[in-house]
């Protein structure tokens, strides 16, 4: 539900399997052969002004920033080369019944939170409960619809819980859906799965101090300066195999300025050795950086990761046989260089919707062509679909962020050779939100968009993108795509408890799609992250596309 | 006059560079056989997506080298980007001139009340956060109006206090000279007396004022198409290109420099060419040089 520029994040370190990669391969770990050992203040330098703990509100990755603090039903096992795994966190994976529509978890012994309180099953059914008062919206809200009597609950502030969520007693909980969904264990490890004491969380800045569950708690929190964490002495290692807990100490450094960062950290000076920043390494820092044989050390950049699209508005291109046209007409090759200078820096080119490391995959290509596009196939696609002399004034809207405008300059030019004339319009996030997802009906013609799934499923490559209940009103389906049949497979997809069965089903809805050409799929892009010479077992794994935050140490 | 003015001769012949350059960027570009908008992934360097070659590229084919991660040529986007400085900052000066004028010469012939309040509002319209307003503006205002018309409007707009200023500072002194007072007595109107006495006599402040006042405006575009809220893409931009090449400067400087330069020399080159014009037209200013 989030898309990636609204994450926070950061990357996970593996002894360097290097004599494997090939020439093309990005150095996913860090440098250092230094181990990452316990102890020392591990420094984090963030564009942002605040750092979200309030689980209710965020949807960050169980391994990046709200991980330090707070632990979830489910939790995410990923290193190099392997696929992510779901594993126990606080309870376990979760057991099935009733063919799907029917959860049950159960707790681990011996849980406490920071101010020394069991933690019971009566508390992860609070944080859930938590996420749907009005008040507290905007995390991930996959769950919100799934469980039975979700449509219309409002959050336990109004003095009554959601039935649905049980807790037979204080190690146990089960929850009952609306219909078979076998990605719930998934769910499980979204931010809304945290623990919150129940009764407590009522007050707007919860998230300034939480009661923590993780290794860390929150000292200090100054918004756009910093935030202090400091270890949670009732947290058991032993109860916890997703967190490393090695730094004494987690300082975010806010409100940093990205190129500033980027200075900073090819300096490597002082306290600046033991951090790392949490923002993408921009084309023109990724360009300096090949110069400097000690910074290119300390660049890991991600094997793949999120697909950014070209997504066409097919309630105004209604016409499959003009979408097509794009497929052909773009020009991969100049995006790649437009979004980070090379293709090695920017990632592969895509043709797929299910992004690269996830289960299930099966790489095809439906248009097949040169990476840089052909113009002549996609005028006489236009010319078959109607239009001899081409298109003429579409509306391109992009957002001004993530360098939208300059990646849209290359799609424009790309377009142009094929006769089709497009007007970028540059708005403000906000603005482009606005416009995009959140208007009931929209304007644009087409717009640059990027999306990693919130869970290694292909279930969260195309249900938030292509069902048609996530048009407008904040979903991401911004090609505005309905096609009931599609809506129909997607929910059989959903239903399916086999992850094997599911692929399948998951392979046939991508190549459907790709066949009506509501996107075109353009990169799978690569993630570069910048990190001090002390900072060990930095690493990004297959899945997701960002550091590891919670494994990372300081080496002496 | 001006040739005695070494300087202000340099200002005169940058701007006229600039202003062919400006005017046959057509030309220019086709001669290099190259133009601002087709992306060239040959001519960068494949490992990083800055421009391949020493000097940002420059080369016979590129003369001043090409874009970083588009590989557009530099030359044809300075070139053309001083068309369109060159265009919005004469049109914008112009909306000034003949605002100016009208208001402040109405204002000076007047007096009165009228005189009253167009000062006051001119001191109002000096004191006005304009580059917010603009910025607001840019924002708020319908992609379907025309980016280049809008910019000129309302720089324009902004520009006409100053003029107005002076233009009724002269007026004052004017009105109480004979010539007027004789065209009055003998019963022309307001109109006549501001076209065939008053303004034959304004021409010379005017056009120093003007002078002075396009290096501000162009700088004002190249600022608002630096914070992107100017000139839309792919049109070329000094400001534009500028706010990109920020980043770059490190690894490729001459991205900065020729837009840089360019945007340099037409703001020096207008001023100091309205300088020499002053000291040419108005006597009581001349400075030995």
């Amino acid at each position: 539900m989030s898309k990636q520029a609204h994450r926070l994040v950061p990357v996970v370190a593996a002894v360097a399997l290097l004599a494997a990669c090939g020439a093309n391969d990005p150095k996913t770990t860090g440098a250092d052969t230094a181990k990452a050992e316990q102890g020392g203040t591990l420094r984090i330098l963030n564009e942002g002004q605040t750092v979200n703990y309030d689980p209710a509100k965020s949807s960050s990755l169980p391994i990046t920033s709200l991980g330090y603090v707070h632990r979830r039903l489910t939790g995410w096992q990923n290193a190099e080369g392997k696929q992510a795994e779901v594993v126990p966190d606080l309870g376990d994976t979760g057991k099935a019944s009733d063919g799907g529509k029917t959860w049950t978890f159960t707790l681990k012994d011996g849980l406490k939170f920071s101010d020394g309180t069991p933690i019971r099953s009566k508390d992860v059914k609070w944080g859930v409960e938590r996420t749907y008062a009005p008040a507290f919206s905007g995390g991930l809200g996959y769950h919100k619809q799934l469980l039975v009597g979700g449509a219309d609950y409002r959050g336990p502030f109004e003095g009554k819980g959601l039935d649905s969520i049980e807790t037979p007693d204080d190690k146990t909980i089960v929850f009952r859906l609306t219909r078979p969904y076998g990605d719930w264990p998934w769910i499980a490890s979204t931010p809304a799965f945290a623990p919150v004491p129940e009764g407590k969380g009522a007050e707007p800045d919860y998230g300034e101090h939480p009661v923590a569950s993780g290794p860390y708690q929150i000292a200090e929190y100054q918004r756009g300066v910093k935030v202090r964490l400091t270890r949670n002495t009732n947290w058991d290692k032993g109860s916890d195999q997703i967190r490393g807990g090695l730094p004494d100490e987690v300082l975010f450094q806010l409100g940093q300025d990205a190129s500033v960062v980027s200075q900073r950290l090819v300096a490597d000076s002082g306290d600046d050795k033991e951090a790392f920043g949490s923002s993408f390494a921009s084309p023109a820092q990724l360009a300096q950086l090949q110069g400097n044989a000690s910074a290119k050390q300390r660049l890991v950049t991600s094997k793949s990761g999120a697909l950014a699209y070209l997504a066409l508005n097919t309630q105004k291109l209604t016409n499959p046989k003009v979408r097509q046209a794009f497929q052909y007409a773009v020009d991969k090759t100049s995006y790649q260089i437009a979004s980070a200078g090379s293709a090695q820096l920017a990632g592969d080119t895509a043709t797929t919707l299910i992004t690269q490391g996830i289960a299930g995959r099966e790489q095809f290509d439906l248009y097949q062509t040169q990476p840089t596009g052909d113009p002549e196939k996609a005028k006489q696609l236009l010319t078959e679909g109607g239009f001899p002399n081409g298109l003429e004034n579409l509306d391109f809207v992009v957002s001004k962020s993530n360098d939208g405008p300059n990646k849209a300059q290359a799609i424009q030019a790309a377009l142009a050779k094929a006769n089709i004339k497009v007007n970028i319009r540059v708005l403000d996030s906000d603005a482009y939100e606005a416009e995009t997802n959140q208007a009931k009906d929209a304007v644009y013609d087409l717009t640059l968009s990027s999306w990693q799934p919130d869970f290694p499923s292909a279930n969260a490559n195309i249900q938030p993108l292509f069902a048609s209940s996530e048009i407008g009103g904040g979903g991401y389906n911004i090609s505005r795509y309905s096609n009931p049949d599609v809506d129909k497979l997607i929910e059989a997809a959903q239903s399916e408890v086999d992850p094997a069965a599911a692929g399948k089903k998951w392979v046939e809805l991508d190549k459907k799609i790709l066949g009506d050409s509501p996107v075109v799929p353009l990169i799978y892009t690569r993630n570069s992250f910048l990190h001090g010479s002390k900072v060990a077992n930095f690493f990004i794994a297959d899945f997701p596309s960002y550091p590891n935050y919670l494994q990372a140490g300081i080496s002496k | 006059m001006l040739r005695r003015d070494r300087w202000a001769l340099a200002g005169a012949i940058t701007v006229a560079v600039l202003g062919v350059a400006a005017v046959a960027a057509d030309l220019l570009t086709a001669i290099e056989g190259q133009d601002p908008y087709t992306y060239r992934s040959e001519v960068l360097d494949p490992q990083t997506g800055g421009p391949a070659g020493a000097l940002g590229g420059v080369s016979g084919e590129h003369w001043f080298g090409v874009e970083p991660l588009s590989g557009r040529d530099l030359f044809a986007i300075v070139v053309h980007g001083a068309r369109t400085s060159f265009l919005i900052g004469l049109a914008a000066t112009a909306v000034s001139v003949v605002l100016g004028v009208l208001i402040g010469a109405g204002a000076g012939y007047l007096g009165g009340w009228v005189d009253r309040v167009v000062t006051w509002i001119a001191d109002v319209f000096l004191g006005f956060p304009y580059l917010v307003f603009m910025i607001a503006l840019g924002a708020v205002v319908p992609s379907s109006v025309s980016r280049p018309l809008l910019l000129i409007v309302v720089i324009g707009f902004f520009g006409w206090p100053s003029i107005a200023r002076i233009v009724r500072a002269q007026v004052l002194t004017l009105k109480k000279r004979n010539f007027v007072s004789a065209a009055r007595i003998l019963g022309a109107s307001p109109r006549q007396v501001f076209r065939a006495e008053l303004l034959p006599n304004l021409w010379a402040p005017i056009i120093v004022v003007a002078t002075l006042s396009i290096p501000g405006k162009i700088g004002l575009e190249a600022a608002l198409s630096f914070l992107g809220v100017g000139i839309p893409q792919p049109t070329p931009s000094w400001g534009r290109a500028i706010s990109t090449a920020v980043e770059w400067v490190v690894t490729d400087p001459m991205f900065l420099f020729f837009p840089g330069g360019a945007l340099f020399l037409a703001t020096w080159g207008f001023t100091v060419f309205g300088d020499g014009l002053r000291d040419a037209l108005d006597p009581k200013t001349e400075v030995r040089r």
